[in-house]
């Protein structure tokens, strides 16, 4: 219901103040034509094909930017309307080349449309149409402005919601508009590209093909296309993306904008990231090993292999001896059938997806021993903050699009960022972010000096946030270590910088404390969740959110990935309501985590697995390890898309259909359970994942008869009703939040306890891991657009270290460490701070986890210039 | 660094005037033309440190302004305005004069350093038309006897 109504061609609307006359039309079903307006952009009038007539209104208003007022009388289409119209259009026409037959926006261009509908069959105009002219010897006027966009000038209709993107939306600065008149160029900065993570967006939201970017371009006309709604699997963000397919291929991702998620805007891996589904080392046919060779083979025979050696070890061997890999990308109901097939089929709980984590405690476990645990939160929980911490995370390459939003909350609302970590991200840069720096390994001090600064405060207002004098001295004794000034000597801080962050914090109404991938990989990560507890017990209202790794880690959590978990996170005591729902025993509740399972593989307890999407030899953080145990095992069956690490491995290779073939849902970090569409019918001789575990669990005896993710989740819905009450159909219109059980804090501080980094003289340096530029986690190599913003693999290393070892850039490197050794390229990189070596996750040649130890704590290496 | 000190402090004294730094980004190009007779991108660079704001935002603003020559012209700059009245009364055959006089193309400086000449829009002085502004100041009601007093004048001036 809105505040006050207004008419729209004599139609009664309603309109909510604050909102302009064609947000209330359009909200009415009533379409006015736009160029320049888009709805996540302060609307600039620059086009003037909105115009409308208003009742007392002398002229023509443009309806993107004029309030609706109580009682407006609008007419979007009267005489005059229309003829304004078609005189904007003329302008507009005087100097656009029309060569839509060779435009990669013919049949979905704003101008085509709206000249379709309103233009003029002539123009009054008769000088020569200007031409932005790139080579004097072509008649194409195509200029690349970044590794991916092109930009034709003569198109472009100086609408600037390519610029508001970058600049406004998104606090880039690589795309601006110069000259004037129909002089005006889009261009990136002199001696730069456009090559911003969020740059195709603007190619996107160009009405006209004056933007388009090599991925799409002159592949295929787009009406020939068929979509299909698709959940982006890069990354916990979740963004809804519209798949692009013609004859079975997809030829482009572009996004589909949801309200509550990504708002339209979504980042290149997501955009770029589906050309892996196409990539040359996907495993065409299911592949048996045979004399240390993987040959191609038929399903049949793969099958039957599987089935024999499965029954014969089975008959030799308990449940127990056998264990089950799960990637966090796979779907909901993969996940659920894989876990399943694993307790009922083959008798084992031996079963685990946190592949890449060194560290054995869950957050379920912490939630019980320590009765602290993440908040529930969501996007809209950012659009009401008016302060953010960002604790060990590079969040703008690890969750683009929620850094967007909180990107939003400065633009639009004064909100107030601060980074807490130990090396500069891109998040800080323009968004005049507070950033606390620190040396590695103390961000425990800097949030414990951030405690005490505010307690300490005399005008701290203790009631305020339930604190009592004696819950504050007894903070102040158990961290005598840990208070100012000590805190700021050891981390590096400022003392004045940790109280002024303090006092904003309390002086914040509405406060998100984000922590990401850094944290997650943090050896003393509980520790850390303790003393962010206690951050968040000095604002008047904080939220804190642990961001996962991957696309659908919450799903794994959720849906029984884990070896102490039943789906719905229920407990032992659910074995015998699991036992009925699946008609037939199962193994003992717990089972072996990650570790667990490699070390027993090692001392020869587990003899036989299934890997499902994941690849623990090129992520495990012990490569070399992981690698060596895998190659014990008596029977590995991989299931997977690509040709991994592990997949070389295997005895048995079935091959995976990808996220694009396959229907499904996952769950976001939010925990909003989304519905994705198969863009295509599997490639190759490829299944969905849920038929493979049916056939797999027929074949060794047990029916489940549910081939079909829709049936899988039909079984999921009914027997876990309490946790997911949403029915399989209804995710296909918007997804739903499931609901984490609420944790009761309990009063007062926690203690915390400060290990630091042991110094290690012959491994002086400290790994870092994290991403390439438009790269996340591992898996976006295979996409050939991503790489071309990457550059070469590489080796990051301070600039104090650099000089230090008289190393610059491009220098052939060996890094070193107890474990292993890799080799690359130098880069040096400002940003890092000395004694840190930085390698991201994304290139084979340089596999971080080759360096790592499983019996290490903290990843030291040692850098030699070759 | 090719802004003296002293611009840059009169530039982010001139700042504080307004409540958005993002404003003082014309004065700020104004003052550093005066002192150069010119801009270019690193004085952008320079101007956009001062002020706070991003490389971007001073040059797609001095772009957008022909008032602000993009490279260094001669001592004498010579706005002859092509707009309606001054073209009704010849500004276009004064153009050619001047340009064929000094042996220069429009836009172009001549090898003396001396002379550049452009067109403009609309200077606010039809009245008395034909007319060109050089420098700061304006000469009217021309004719081509005037003009080549003018050059004369300047020439021995140097
Ligand atoms: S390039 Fe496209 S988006 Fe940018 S101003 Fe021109 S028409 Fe608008
Ligand atoms: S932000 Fe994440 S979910 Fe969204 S498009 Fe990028 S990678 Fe995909
Ligand atoms: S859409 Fe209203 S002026 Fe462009």
């Amino acid at each position: 219901m809105g505040d006050f109504n207004i008419t729209v061609n004599g139609k009664t609307v309603p309109a909510v103040k604050g909102q302009t006359v064609l947000q209330a039309a359009l909200a009415a079903g009533i379409d006015i034509p736009v160029f320049c307006w888009h709805p996540q952009l302060v609307p600039v009038g620059a086009c003037r094909i909105c115009l409308v007539e208003i009742e007392k209104f002398p002229k023509l208003q443009v309806a993107c930017a004029t309030p609706a007022a109580d009682g407006m009388v609008v007419m979007t289409e009267s005489p005059k309307v229309v003829k304004a119209r078609q005189g904007v259009l003329e302008f507009i026409l005087a100097h656009h080349p029309l060569d839509c037959p060779t435009c990669d926006k013919g049949g979905e261009c704003d101008l085509q449309d709206v000249t379709f509908k309103y233009g003029l069959d002539y123009s009054r105009l008769q000088e020569p149409k200007h031409r932005n002219i790139v080579d004097e010897n072509s008649t194409f006027d195509d200029l690349q402005i970044g590794p991916e966009i092109i930009r034709n000038q003569n198109r472009c209709i100086h609408c600037y919601r390519c610029t508001r993107i970058v600049d406004e939306a998104c606090f880039e600065d690589d795309l601006g508009a110069y000259q004037r008149g129909y002089h005006t160029e889009i261009l990136p900065p002199p001696h730069r590209e456009i090559r911003n993570l969020y740059s195709g967006n603007v190619v996107e939201y160009c009405p006209v093909g004056a933007l388009t970017n090599d991925d799409w371009r002159y592949k295929v006309r787009v009406w020939l296309t068929k979509q299909a709604k698709s959940v982006c699997t890069h990354c916990p963000d979740g963004c809804n993306l519209t798949h692009w397919t013609f004859h079975n291929k997809i030829f482009r991702a572009t996004s589909r904008p949801n309200e509550n998620i990504d708002r339209g805007f979504i980042c290149d891996i997501g955009r770029y990231g589906y050309q892996q589904v196409a990539s040359s080392d996907r495993l065409k046919q299911p592949m048996i090993k045979k004399n240390g060779e993987l040959i191609e083979a038929t399903w049949e025979e793969a099958l039957n292999l599987i089935k024999t050696q499965v029954s014969e070890l089975k008959s030799k061997l308990s449940g127990n001896a056998f264990f089950g890999l799960i990637g966090e990308t796979s779907t909901n109901e993969e996940i659920y059938s894989f876990q399943r097939f694993l307790r009922r089929v083959i008798g084992t709980s031996h079963i685990d997806s946190r592949i890449n984590r060194k560290r054995r405690l869950t957050f379920g476990e912490e939630v019980t021993s320590r009765a602290i645990a993440p908040d529930h939160v969501s996007y809209q929980d950012i659009d009401k903050a008016d302060t953010f911490v960002v604790y060990a995370s590079d969040l703008h390459s690890e969750n683009p699009i929620t850094a967007l939003r909180i990107k939003r909350g400065v633009r639009y609302r004064d909100a107030k960022i601060i980074i807490i970590n130990s090396r500069s991200t891109h998040l800080g840069v323009r968004t005049g972010a507070t950033n606390l720096l620190h040396k590695p390994g103390t961000g425990l001090a800097v949030l414990t000096g951030i405690v005490d600064a505010a307690v300490s405060s005399t005008t701290f207002d203790k009631s305020a946030v339930g604190l009592s004098d004696q819950q504050i001295s007894e903070f102040k004794q158990a961290h005598t270590e840990l208070l100012l000034p000590k805190a700021a000597a050891m981390s590096g801080v400022g003392e004045s910088d940790l109280r002024a962050v303090a006092d904003s914090l309390v002086r914040s109404s509405n406060v998100v404390i984000f922590c990401g991938a850094d944290f997650s990989r943090y050896p003393y990560r509980d520790e850390e969740l303790l003393a962010l507890d206690n951050l968040r017990r000095i604002c008047k209202s904080a939220k804190l959110a642990v961001l996962p790794e991957s696309s659908n880690s919450v799903g794994a959590e959720l849906l029984g990935a884990y070896p102490n978990q039943y789906p719905g996170g229920k407990g032992s005591d659910a074995k015998s309501k699991f036992e009925d729902l699946w008609r037939g025993p199962l193994p003992d509740f717990s089972g072996k985590d990650m570790i667990g399972i490699l070390e027993a593989i090692n001392e020869d307890e587990i003899e036989c697995g299934f890997i499902f999407n994941a690849d623990p030899v090129r992520v495990f953080p012990d490569g070399n390890y992981a690698d060596a145990v895998l190659e014990k095992l008596k029977l590995l069956v991989v299931v997977d898309s690509f040709m991994t690490e592990t997949a070389r491995l295997a005895d048995v290779i079935l091959p995976l259909s990808t996220f694009a073939e396959t229907e499904g849902t996952r769950t976001n970090w939010e925990g909003r359970i989304q519905y994705t569409q198969s863009a295509i019918k599997p490639m190759f001789d490829s299944k969905p994942g849920c038929e493979i575990l049916e056939l797999l669990a027929d074949r060794l005896g047990v029916s489940f008869g549910q081939g079909r993710p829709s049936e899988v989740y039909g079984e999921l819905n009914k027997s876990l009703g309490d946790v997911l009450p949403v029915r399989y159909e209804m995710f296909k219109s918007e997804g739903a939040i499931y609901d984490r059980p609420k944790h009761q804090p309990k009063p007062g501080f926690n203690r915390v306890a400060y290990n630091a980094i042991p110094s290690d003289r012959e491994y002086p340096n400290f790994l870092t891991v994290g991403n390439a530029d438009h790269h996340r986690g591992p898996n976006t190599e295979r996409n050939p657009s991503l790489l071309k913003f990457t550059g070469d693999p590489f080796v990051g290393l301070s600039e104090i270290d650099a000089k230090e070892l008289m190393i610059s850039d491009g220098d052939l490197v060996k890094v070193e460490s107890r474990t292993g050794k890799v080799v690359g390229n130098a880069r040096v990189i400002a940003e890092l701070p000395g004694k840190v070596v930085f390698l991201p996750e994304n290139f084979r040649e340089l596999r971080p986890n080759l360096l790592m130890g499983l019996k290490e704590k903290f990843d030291h290496v040692k850098v030699t210039k070759m | 660094m090719i802004l003296s000190n002293d611009t840059k402090s009169k530039i982010g004294e001139y700042a504080k005037k307004y409540p958005k730094v993002k404003s003082a980004i014309l004065p700020a190009l104004h003052y550093a033309y005066e002192e150069q007779g010119y801009l270019d991108d690193s004085m952008y660079e320079e101007i956009a440190q001062v002020l706070g704001v991003k490389f971007i935002e001073v040059a797609e603003a001095a772009s957008f302004y022909t008032m602000f020559p993009k490279q260094k012209r001669g001592k004498y700059y010579i706005q002859v305005c092509r707009n309606i009245s001054c073209a009704l009364l010849g500004s276009h055959h004064l153009t050619q004069y001047l340009l064929q006089k000094l042996g220069t193309k429009l836009g172009e400086t001549t090898k003396d350093h001396l002379f550049t000449v452009v067109e403009v829009e609309c200077l606010g002085s039809c009245c008395s038309a034909p007319m060109m502004q050089v420098n700061d100041k304006y000469y009217e009601n021309l004719t081509l006897a005037k003009v080549d007093q003018l050059i004369d004048e300047w020439r021995a001036a140097k």
